[in-house]
């Protein structure tokens, strides 16, 4: 059991911290072309903070947690791909 | 297996055994549910990124209709709840029901603001004559959204009933630590799921 309030105020900070990065770099579109596959970068890591401290992935079966793994990095990859060579 | 811990000497409630507590023990079914529904979500961001791919310029110009104030200020409330259920579930773990209960009171009073930005975000749009059958952006954005609204709803009502009528007086069992357990998980996937929505939705205009 690794739920402390240490790790939970600390996960909190970040994933507050990544959407106002995320927010900012859409905002200013300061990367240009490749802004989105930054956002979508930073989404893929706010989701693996939220899998692995909020709803303790890693304690539940292997199989659970390879699922995560490859949901969050196909989907983000995915969305960041279409977006960029689509249209 | 012990879950009810028993007083010390002092009549102080220990922390319940970390052995007792693993989550494939106590909610497997609740973790078969969370695969299956991000599973189902996937295949609806597949279909839009498809779909976006194909109508570039009419989805980053519908997109920018979106109020992404709106969209920040959602994903900070959801985020901030599930920091505060979070803290529920470690409470009870630590046998501490009235903390547990209070940072589940503040959790959904924090969360009911999404339903009511939601609601005002979905008026607004209507009265601009922004409706479903606008066009294939804005069909994906109430469909998407308005799923994803549902289980915020169920959400809402799960965590409701674990902290107004489980965790209503007594020690933590495991009845009651699978039921908090389960709510907390599915919380969590609502708050996991809008973290994808909101770049999607609100962050592609222009970019």
């Amino acid at each position: 059991m690794n739920l402390t309030n240490r790790s939970i105020n600390l996960t909190f900070g970040l994933l507050v911290l990544a959407t106002a990065a995320s927010f900012a770099v859409a905002d200013s579109g300061a990367i240009g072309r490749f802004s989105f596959a930054v956002i979508m970068l930073i989404t893929a890591i706010k989701a693996a903070m939220i899998l692995h401290t909020f709803m303790e992935v890693r304690e539940t079966a292997p199989g659970v947690r390879v699922f995560f793994l490859v949901w969050v990095g196909g989907v983000a990859t995915m969305i960041a791909v279409f977006h960029l060579f689509g249209g | 297996m012990r879950l009810v811990a028993e007083r010390d000497s002092a009549g102080q409630m220990p922390a319940l055994a970390a052995s007792s507590l693993n989550l494939p023990a106590l909610a497997p079914s609740i973790w078969a549910f969370v695969v299956a529904d991000a599973a189902s979500f996937g295949i609806f961001f597949a279909v839009f990124s498809s779909e976006r791919s194909v109508q570039a310029a009419q989805f980053a110009q519908s997109a920018a209709k979106l109020d992404i104030r709106l969209g920040l200020f959602n994903t900070l409330v959801l985020i901030t709840s599930s920091w505060l259920v979070a803290h529920a579930l470690a409470a009870a773990r630590r046998n501490n029901v009235m903390g547990a209960r209070r940072l589940l009171a503040g959790a959904l009073g924090v969360a009911s603001l999404f339903a009511v930005c939601k609601a005002f975000e979905y008026s607004t749009k209507v009265s601009h004559g922004l409706t479903p059958l606008t066009n294939e952006f804005f069909s994906f954005y109430y469909v998407l959204t308005g799923v994803h609204l549902l289980h915020y709803a169920i959400g809402f009502v799960a965590l409701l009933y674990i902290r107004n009528s489980v965790l209503a007086d007594g020690d933590v069992d495991a009845r009651k630590l699978n039921w908090l357990q389960s709510g907390a998980l599915y919380w969590h996937l609502v708050d996991l799921l809008w973290v994808f929505l909101f770049p999607m939705l609100y962050l592609q205009r222009a970019l």
